[in-house]
């Protein structure tokens, strides 16, 4: 289905690319009588405009005039400038000059919200430090875990076996022991 | 770019004068109507245009030929009007002087008088659409001058204007429709006939 306001761009680009030309748009803008006129009339507007332009040149005598103001204007340009002149090379100092005056646009409302962020910041830094002097906060004790190294003094078990000579008995306790100790008693009784 | 062009280029480039000036012969004329159009003052037009030409001596030897000439005069001539724009003297001339101004913009043009009818006929075109498109904000002007005078694609514009391409359409077309309203265009029968006839 044909719809007026979707051609009306189309209409407007066809109308200015076709000042020169005596051309017809396409057969389904012309299938409508409104896109029709529409499109006769800025073509019309734009040749108009086409010839007015054409013109409002200035006449012949203008243009030495123009060139010769022109020329000296250069002429005067060159003699302050020398022309041109090929870019130097930075130096430090310059560029930093240049860092110190540089400005870059920034938008109102990036201002603005910087600002205000820098606002809120502030009163609340100043708010924090009032509560803090005001009334101090009695922090409850904390129990630290803290694992240190304590030296120990290590007891160790040593089983030492000790052999012990043993010296023989004398004479009378063997003869004794042979006996069983049967004449022990009466010898001394 | 012709042989001629790129020797006087680099004649230009050596800080030679006369070389320079003869380009700008090549392409003033061109210049200036743009300015003519974007100012609608001759006497900005004039001052527009020669900043364009001292700017354009200035960084000549900034030129590399990876475009052509006038492209890079057009940029030139278009950063020029956008920072123009920028300045309020420019503007306040703007508002206080713009039909004197375009009465004495077109009693300067260059239109034939053999038949005075058609003169004065002619003048008053001239006149209306200078003043439709002093209806127009500078920038709006500028694309569609760019558009229509230049033959400019909407992206070839964008780029140069910084804009959107869907702005540089909405500027052209409101130019467009400034323009109809204000040379109040009547659609001539014969424009019709063929569709009336059932061609198309």
């Amino acid at each position: 289905m044909h719809n007026c306001n979707a051609t009306k761009n189309y209409l407007i680009e066809l109308a200015i690319s076709q000042t020169d030309q005596n051309q017809f748009p396409p057969a389904e803008f012309l299938t409508c009588s409104t896109c029709r006129e529409e499109f006769a009339a800025l073509r019309n507007a734009s040749r108009a405009t086409k010839a007015a332009i054409h013109l409002a040149q200035p006449a012949e005598t203008f243009w030495s005039g123009y060139h010769e103001r022109l020329a000296e204007r250069l002429a005067r340009d060159s003699r302050h400038s020398n022309g041109w002149l090929p870019p130097t090379r930075p130096d430090l100092a310059g560029w930093l000059r240049r860092l110190a005056s540089a400005s870059i646009p920034v938008p109102v409302p990036v201002v603005a919200g910087l600002f205000v962020f820098f606002a809120l910041s502030i009163l609340l830094m100043m708010h924090s430090g009032q509560s803090s002097s005001a009334e101090p906060i009695l922090t409850p004790p904390s129990v630290i875990t803290k694992t240190i190294e304590v030296p120990v003094v290590h007891e160790r078990l040593v089983t030492r076996v000790v052999y012990r000579r043993i010296p023989a008995p004398p004479p009378n306790l063997v003869s004794r022991a042979r006996d069983g100790g049967k004449n022990c008693g009466v010898s001394a009784i | 770019m012709t042989e001629n062009e790129a020797e006087l280029i680099k004649r230009a480039q050596a800080a030679d004068t006369d070389a320079f000036c003869e380009l700008a012969g090549r392409y003033e004329r061109r210049i200036y109507s743009l300015a003519l159009h974007y100012s609608h003052d001759p006497q900005d037009a004039e001052d527009l245009s020669q900043e364009v030409w001292l700017k354009a001596y200035q960084a000549i030897g900034t030129f590399r030929g990876e475009s052509g000439f006038y492209t890079w005069i057009r940029r030139i001539t278009i950063n020029c009007f956008l920072n123009r724009q920028r300045t309020s003297l420019f503007r306040l001339r703007k508002e206080t002087g713009q039909l004197t101004d375009v009465q004495a913009a077109s009693e300067q043009t260059a239109i034939p008088v053999f038949n005075v009818e058609s003169a004065l006929n002619n003048r008053i075109l001239v006149a209306n659409v200078m003043r439709a498109l002093a209806q127009l904000t500078p920038r709006q002007r500028l694309i569609f001058l760019l558009k229509h005078h230049e033959g400019m694609t909407y992206e070839e514009i964008a780029a140069a204007v910084g804009c959107s391409t869907g702005t540089a359409k909405k500027a052209v077309a409101r130019a467009l429709w400034k323009l109809r309203e204000q040379l109040d265009v009547e659609v001539p029968p014969a424009e019709c006939v063929p569709c009336a006839a059932g061609e198309y």
